[in-house]
């Protein structure tokens, strides 16, 4: 029953919260992602679920056991590194001896399953290397082989693709979930990109400032984020501040800062509130002159950034606000600098929020 | 005008003179360590009828030289070999708590270990001897009337453990630190106890440190004279044997038994280096149960405690206690009540004005010392740029064998090939004095400022020497401004060595003083005449000196590496 949980877990360093109240079960056989920021404690959880580190407070359940008790060595979880921790002075073969070998099994049953598991990583041609002849990626594939010849059901993986060139980071992490997913493994994925933690999670958990923000699939994080800091973190968004004037059952009407009308979808909003809309730059159109639509926003063209298959514009409103906006080159248009253009999105593509009370500025920090 | 033409032309001149220092540095390193004894090599070649006479075949004690010359090399080999092991189990603990815990009072005990680095060796061999030897050393304890241990090996041994034990400890934390304490970690998660993984993953990792310190603290227990001379009672290592067959001039058996001592050392240098680097750790077994109970927190209190107090015990307290003697016997014999046995009298009111040769002996060896690390800054820094960037690698690997000879010979044997070169019997340019000693310290000191400033230099990136280039320096201005700030550090940690080294230096000195007297020396005749009191003044007036000396060049550092001036 290779399942995690945590239990209102704390960890402080001197002054500073690294881990704050954070719980969170994972089930057996999911690949779940820790997502966040570089110092928002991510990497403090990972290390208090294996034993490196100690929690102050809380419980840290494997199974149905609570091992805050049980030291690192016994508890059976394998951990991979992100600079690999691939023992230099051993081949890439006693490497991955080397944790059957401490558990004292026998000759026979050691070389049967390093075998296997240096298969599965296809580096069985490279056995009798030592660390300094192999590549970052072949390094990380021995960390990874090393961890689970052990046999262990969990698979800690601390920024396993931190340190690799991106072709390998994309090559690896497809690797990574496939052979997790063939051993049945539960994995924990720890990293700071949210395009890696989108392809290879089952579930990711967004952390901020030592505290979990949101648990969920991918895709419902990408289109129902529980506040302002996710949209910004996972994907891209333009904000819109404004003043409810009046709320429908599912439909709000928002009043911006220059006193135009917008209409939105939203609930559990009331006259009167302060909120921030976002908007998602594939879900705002260019509206032809003249065409009157729902939602009408009116600014110039301040940048222009051809990115492909589309071209990303950066248009100033009227009010002052910022909306980006991503149009496929399909469409023909070529923008100018200064150009007037009519923006328009349909209600149900905004995502609303209350306005956040300690500023949008700070709410968007990573920090 | 003029005067830029002038700078500039001048530092064209000296930018060749950087590159061609070798011209300049070879011939230096090998005029003053090598040629010496390559000289007493062929002294002994081309005289070997006399020397076998006098060695082999005395009219009177026949080859009684020879016997006694055997047993003092054996001695000077058992000493360094037990010394070099104690050192390593007593002292990897103790680096192993310096290193990776943090507690109260870690910064004290951390600068406490160097402490005997700061003590000379006569000085501290003194020390030694009125601890584990006199009646008011540990003997006074257990209210023993004559101390603990008489003079003899063993007490030889207990005394270099003293000044060897830091060299270990050094070499060690610096690269238990250094050592990625993740390789650790990975052990654990694989199921591995802290003493299995230590055992398994750190500490094949760290055996070039265990090489290191292994190394030093041998070839320091093997050469050293000054402590040894005042501990070994009738029992004489093979450095001593030199000192004292010279000063009663019986040259031809020194030179074959300094031949002896540095064909030894050398050979088993390198011998020992290359079997040391090809030797694995044996890590096929594994014993889980038994490792993991020693992992546990009894055992590793019991470990902490242990080392903590044999630091005290056997190092530290040793090191010292010439301060607590001096306090004890200040004013009077604490057994007598006689003045005349006190400090104050024998050095101060005695006759024989014994303050006044030790103030002319300070200012002696200060100046020796001063001189001594001049030449060495200046010839040093050259050799180490030649040791680090020369061009072939060959000439570098070769230069750094060079180096190490000086180090692993006894320094009575380099001050005897060097007596034997220069003076009377050779080329006869120099007699003993004031000058023979400082070409004889430099020789010993000068591999070590060598070392100091490239091992800095090898550590240091090139792209900031590469960035200077860029923004358009000429080398010599790269060199002033920015390679000179950034080894300042090793620069400092050389004079440092050089300097103490110097300082403390006794038996080279002794072989080529002449009627010049060094601190060191002047400790040695005061114990050798039984004035216990007055030798141990002189220690505390020589370990202070050093100590103060030391405290301002690492003052020096801090403000050397907080704040880089151009």
């Amino acid at each position: 029953m290779p399942d995690v949980k945590l239990v209102n877990v704390s960890k402080r360093f001197g002054k500073i919260v690294a881990v704050d109240r954070v719980s969170l079960s994972v089930h057996d056989g999911e690949y779940l992602t820790l997502l966040g920021p570089s110092g928002c404690g991510k990497t403090t959880v990972l290390r208090i679920i294996s034993g490196l580190t100690n929690p102050d407070e809380g419980e840290v359940y494997v199974g149905e056991r609570l091992v805050n008790d049980v030291p690192v060595e016994e508890r059976g979880i394998g951990f991979v590194f992100q600079l690999f921790a691939v023992f230099p002075h051993l081949t890439v073969w006693e490497n991955v001896a080397f944790g059957p070998r401490v558990l004292g099994w026998s000759t026979e049953r050691i070389e049967e399953e390093c075998l296997r598991v240096l298969r599965m990583v296809r580096l069985e041609n490279r056995i009798d290397a030592y660390p300094n002849e192999l590549s970052f990626g072949e390094l990380q594939k021995v960390g990874l082989a090393r961890a689970i010849a052990t046999g262990s059901k969990i698979l800690l993986l601390d920024e396993p693709l931190g340190a690799l060139d991106a072709k390998v980071r994309g090559e690896l992490r497809l690797e990574l979930r496939r052979l997790v997913k063939d051993l049945g493994l539960t994995a924990i994925h720890v990293t700071h990109d949210q395009e890696e933690a989108m392809v290879v999670s089952d579930r990711i958990a967004v952390m901020r400032k030592g505290r979990i923000v949101q648990v969920d699939t991918p895709p419902r994080l990408y289109s129902h984020p529980e506040n302002v800091f996710l949209v910004n973190f996972i994907g891209e968004a333009s904000f819109l501040e404004g003043t409810v004037k009046n709320a429908g059952k599912t439909a709000l009407v928002v009043e911006i800062r220059d006193g135009s009308i917008i209409r939105v979808s939203g609930k559990s909003f009331r006259i009167g509130d302060r909120v921030v809309v976002a908007l998602r730059p594939e879900y705002v159109k260019i509206n032809a002159k003249g065409n009157v639509g729902l939602n009408r926003l009116h600014g110039r063209v301040e940048r222009t950034k051809f990115v492909g298959w589309f071209t990303r514009v950066e248009v100033r409103l009227d009010n002052g606000d910022l909306i980006v906006v991503e149009e496929p080159m399909s469409n023909g248009h070529d923008f100018e600098v200064g150009e007037d253009l009519a923006l328009t999105f349909r209600p149900r593509d905004a995502l609303v929020f209350h306005y956040p009370e300690e500023g949008l500025q700070r709410a968007l920090s990573l920090e | 005008m003029m005067m830029s033409g002038f700078k500039a032309s001048f530092r064209r001149t000296l930018v060749k003179r950087l590159k061609n220092s070798s011209i300049i540095v070879l011939p230096f390193f090998f005029l003053i360590a090598l040629m010496p004894i390559i000289y007493m090599f062929s002294y002994v070649f081309f005289n070997f009828g006399e020397v076998y006479r006098w060695v082999f075949n005395d009219p009177i004690s026949g080859d009684a030289r020879w016997v006694f010359m055997q047993k003092s090399i054996l001695l000077s080999f058992e000493v360094a070999t037990l010394v070099t092991i104690v050192d390593i189990i007593i002292g990897l603990p103790m680096a192993w708590i310096l290193s990776r815990y943090d507690f109260w009072g870690k910064k004290a005990v951390d600068t406490l270990v160097d402490l005997p680095l700061a003590v000379p060796t006569s000085a501290l061999g003194f020390s030694v001897f009125l601890f584990w030897g006199s009646r008011g050393g540990l003997a006074s304890l257990f209210g023993i009337e004559t101390g603990l241990f008489s003079r003899g090996p063993m007490m030889i041994v207990l005394a270099h453990i003293a000044f060897t034990y830091p060299y270990v400890v050094r070499s060690l934390t610096a690269i238990i630190e250094e050592v990625n304490i993740g390789y650790e970690y990975a052990a654990r998660t694989l199921g591995a106890s802290s003493v299995t993984a230590v055992r398994t993953i750190t500490l094949p990792l760290i055996k070039p440190g265990l090489i290191t310190g292994a190394i030093l603290a041998f070839t320091r227990s093997l050469g050293e004279t000054g402590a040894t001379i005042l501990v070994c009672g009738i029992y004489e290592t093979a450095p001593l044997v030199i000192v004292a067959w010279r000063q009663l001039l019986e040259i031809p058996p020194a030179a074959f038994l300094g031949m002896i001592v540095v064909a030894v050392a050398v050979f088993l240098l390198y011998v020992a280096t290359y079997l040391a680097e090809r030797w694995r750790f044996p890590l096929r077994k594994v014993w889980p149960k038994a490792e993991r109970f020693l992992s546990g927190k009894k055992p590793r209190s019991v470990r902490d405690l242990l080392s903590t107090l044999i630091f005290f015990l056997l190092v530290l307290i040793p090191s010292a206690f010439t301060l607590v003697y001096m306090g004890t016997w200040w004013s009077g014999s604490p057994f007598t009540r006689s003045q005349e046995a006190g400090v104050v009298y024998q050095v101060f009111l005695a006759p024989d004005r014994k303050w006044l040769s030790l103030w002319m002996s300070i200012l002696t060896s200060l100046e020796i010392s001063t001189v001594v690390t001049c030449i060495n800054l200046a010839f040093g820094i050259p050799m180490a740029l030649l040791v680090v960037r020369g061009k072939s690698r060959r000439l570098r690997g070769f230069l750094e064998a060079l180096l190490n000879i000086p180090i692993a010979i006894p320094s009575a044997a380099l001050g005897f090939s060097a007596y034997l070169l220069w003076g009377a019997k050779g080329l006869g340019v120099l007699s003993p004095g004031f000058w023979l000693v400082v070409l004889v310290h430099t020789a010993a000191t000068y591999p070590y400022m060598v070392k100091q400033v490239a091992s800095v230099l090898e550590g240091l990136p090139p792209m900031y020497e590469e960035a200077a280039r860029t923004l358009g320096a000429k080398p010599f201005s790269v060199f002033r401004m920015v390679t000179l700030p950034l080894i300042m550090p090793g620069i400092l940690a050389g004079t440092i060595l050089s300097f103490t080294r110097s300082l403390g230096e006794t038996g080279a000195t002794i072989v080529v003083m002449g009627t010049i007297r060094t601190v060191p020396v002047i400790v040695v005749n005061w114990v050798e005449a039984m004035a216990l009191p007055a030798a141990a003044f002189a220690s505390v007036v020589l370990i202070a000196t050093s100590y103060v000396l030391m405290l301002l060049f690492r003052h020096l550092i801090d403000i050397v590496v907080t704040k880089p001036k151009f």
